[in-house]
């Protein structure tokens, strides 16, 4: 256990030496911490978007933007939780454009495409209808249909399995409004899955 | 009751399956080239020295203070404002009217339910019954002296003061809107209750464009007076404590301010958007094709605190009156977003004023850290002490103070002079079935609090601890026939705590019909 903090404490010494390297103006050191955070950033900016080229986009945006006010970061150790508001918000803002572009998302009609493969044969007795529901992506389609905000805190606690005490750090709002959310977007998802289930 | 339920892990892996794992090849080169051609913005120099002095409020990691001193003062504590109680419960009439008291005087008792004098017994030994239910989606609550039985289904109303008999609600008995106030939240604090829920709630769906903002109905139960309902808040509540000093509660706006700003510059306003600001209740849109947008946030009936929904507080002594806490300064950070009570999140009511757990933004550990703080006013606030992983478990009101308690392993009690762990804990922590600190899986037991103590029902372990004090306590299994029914893994079970007797709903049957008991332990002589 203490061996386990004392990485961690390493590993947050080295990001912190990074960030205080980038924030003087060292790209190469800018490069790393993108290295280690550049997944992350594209999932979160996907969870708000549900598509590739816009979450590329809007990732890449609030990289370079991340890079542009770093200086302004005066606790380099809130660093990620920082960068998730960005990209939280590079997010949101490119939807927005989105929308007024008012693009039109066409899903693919079978014929000519690619049939889904029927799902291997389950034990009926050994599972429950929303395992199946789970497991053909319903769950996946639910998602997309709510709020950007709720997809948001979906996935950083289901995905990146942040703690909600984390969670709230890095949207600004207390501990309690973040389980509010949380709770609320799981319900609203449960809701959503009445219509696929 | 008819929405699917889902576990965290259903959740997690339809949703690892969903969200792509990568970034898209090309994506690194393309922000580090752009990075190479971007200067970075330098702050101006400042003559303005970043204050340190919360540092000075924040105890060194793990710390705590002396904890069986802070449960003898406690202890202390309660049996002296007990002896108040118990004179002033004799000079008042049978059904108390609220006169929530802001003087320095303790005007009630400190135990947290509604018992002026704790139950004689001694015994912590339940034996168990299982009562017939015909109700289909049982609420169950202790509210004042008496359980409480709502089916959600039907509305019908039951109530009893010790789970053995029932008085069923008849058209024209007094009805303090127990239907509606089982469907939301609730606050108690001896026969007062407050409650909550939104009317929207059903509303802001899928298919449903969200509202900009959300006012929380607030009904204010105070026998024998008559139910008053308000809306005091432009916002919906995210905790909310009723206590001797009268009522706090934290709001949120629930507001879409994006959504908000561009009912006032129209659609193409992201086309011209340079940067968004926050400072004093006002929000500054920076634009590139004029001089942008600022939007006094009170003149549009908001509150500071609503941008970002940080969140806000309020005060009263009566449920009628309102006061808005005033404002802590903003965080040493200065982005603006953490400043207005972000150390408030849940908040309860205690014996001498008002307990909450919040954030604390200095905390470096991995788990996050809870920061504590008390008010004898419930408008200005002090560190209490801050702790690690404190954000885990429930903010409870019990004995006069506040527990956080997963109700198997963690049992900080906390009251105004600071944090002292239960005696019990530790051999609690040895004895019962721990959530898994890997996955952070919560173990599968239930827990309530109330007049009688602090009752777990663990269904990991097939057993029930009970404690009136935190001291003595005494775990026993539970029936067999108990344990069968809890066979349904998607819906926990509940744990009410009554004066002398112990209701449990557990949950069999499958996803699709659910099928509830409901169980009475009663104290042995």
């Amino acid at each position: 256990m203490g061996a386990l903090i004392r990485a961690a404490d390493a590993a947050m010494s080295v990001d912190d030496a990074l960030v205080s390297r980038a924030r003087t103006g060292d790209a190469g050191a800018f490069g790393v911490l993108v290295d280690t955070r550049i997944d992350r950033c594209y999932r979160l900016a996907w969870s708000i978007l549900s598509n590739d080229a816009d979450a590329a986009d809007a990732t890449q945006d609030a990289l370079v933007a991340a890079w542009r006010q770093l200086p302004r970061l005066r606790d380099t150790s809130a660093f990620d939780g920082w960068l998730n508001r960005i990209v939280a918000n590079a997010a949101l803002m490119a939807r927005r454009r989105r929308v007024r572009l008012r693009e039109v998302s066409v899903s693919p009609a079978y014929p000519g495409e690619e049939a889904p493969q029927p799902e291997p044969a389950q034990d009926p007795l050994a599972r429950t209808p929303m395992d199946d529901v789970v497991d053909n992506d319903a769950l996946g389609r639910a998602f997309d249909r709510l709020r950007p905000k709720d997809r948001m805190i979906l996935v950083l606690h289901h995905v990146e399995e942040r703690p909600v005490a984390e969670i709230a750090r890095s949207l600004g709002i207390p501990v309690g409004t973040a389980k509010w959310r949380l709770h609320a977007a799981r319900g609203a998802l449960e809701k959503a899955m009445e219509a696929e289930a | 009751m008819n929405a699917p339920r889902l576990t965290d892990a259903q959740i997690s892996q339809a949703l690892g399956a969903h969200v792509p794992d990568r970034a898209p090849a090309g994506l690194r080169e393309r922000i580090t080239g752009a990075v190479q051609t971007t200067t970075q913005q330098r702050p101006m120099p400042s003559l303005v020295v970043r204050a340190t002095a919360l540092g000075g409020l924040r105890r060194a990691e793990g710390s705590r203070p002396n904890r069986w001193t802070l449960v003898l003062v406690a202890a202390a504590l309660v049996t002296l404002l007990a002896a108040a109680a118990i004179f002033i419960g004799s000079q008042r009439p049978a059904l108390l009217s609220i006169q929530l008291d802001v003087s320095p005087t303790p005007a009630v008792t400190p135990t947290a339910h509604g018992s002026p004098t704790p139950p004689a017994v001694a015994s912590t030994k339940l034996s168990w019954t299982k009562l017939a239910l015909g109700e289909g989606s049982p609420q169950v609550a202790w509210l004042g002296d008496q359980f409480v039985l709502v089916d959600e289904d039907s509305g019908a109303v039951r109530t009893s003061t010790d789970g053995v008999s029932w008085h069923v609600l008849q058209p024209g008995d007094p009805d303090p809107g127990y239907a509606e106030l089982l469907k939301g939240k609730f606050a108690t604090w001896q026969d007062n209750v407050v409650g909550w829920w939104n009317p929207e709630e059903g509303t802001v769906g899928i298919a449903n464009k969200p509202p900009i903002t959300a006012r929380d109905i607030l009904r204010i139960v105070r026998p024998p007076a008559a139910p008053t309902v308000t809306t005091p808040w432009k916002g919906r509540i995210g905790s909310l404590a009723v206590g001797p000093k009268g009522i706090v509660a934290q709001v949120h706006s629930h507001l879409d301010w994006d959504a908000w700003v561009t009912t006032k510059l129209g659609p193409n306003w992201v086309s011209h958007y340079t940067g968004v600001d926050y400072k004093n209740g006002i929000l500054k849109i920076g634009m590139d094709n004029g001089p942008g947008l600022n939007v006094v946030w009170a003149d549009e009936g908001f509150l500071p605190g609503d941008y970002q929904d940080a969140g806000f507080g309020w005060y009263s002594p009566d449920g009628e009156q309102w006061t808005l806490m005033p404002a802590v300064p903003p965080s040493p950070d200065g982005d603006g977003v953490r400043g207005f009570l972000t150390g408030f999140g849940d908040v309860v009511g205690v014996s001498d004023g008002f307990i909450a757990r919040g954030i604390d933004t200095a905390c470096t550990s991995e788990n996050g850290c809870a920061g504590m703080w008390f008010s004898s006013d419930g408008l200005t606030w002090r560190n209490i002490g801050n702790v690690p992983g404190g954000s885990d478990g429930l903010l409870l009101q019990w004995m006069g103070g506040a527990l956080v308690t997963d109700g198997v392993g963690r049992f900080d009690f906390w009251t105004s002079e600071g944090l002292s762990e239960l005696p019990m804990a530790e051999e609690v922590l040895a004895a019962l079935t721990q959530p898994n600190p890997a996955s952070g899986t919560p173990s599968g037991a239930a827990f309530g609090t109330g007049p009688l103590g602090l009752v777990t029902v663990s269904m990991d372990d097939q057993e029930v601890l009970v404690t009136r004090d935190g001291v003595d306590y005494r775990i026993q299994p539970m029936p067999a026939a108990m344990a069968a029914d809890q066979a349904n893994s998607r819906a926990r079970p509940s744990v009410i705590v009554g004066e002398r007797s112990v209701l449990v709903v557990l949950w069999s049957g499958t996803y699709e019909a659910p099928i509830p008991s409901l169980w009475r332990g009663t104290l042995e002589p």
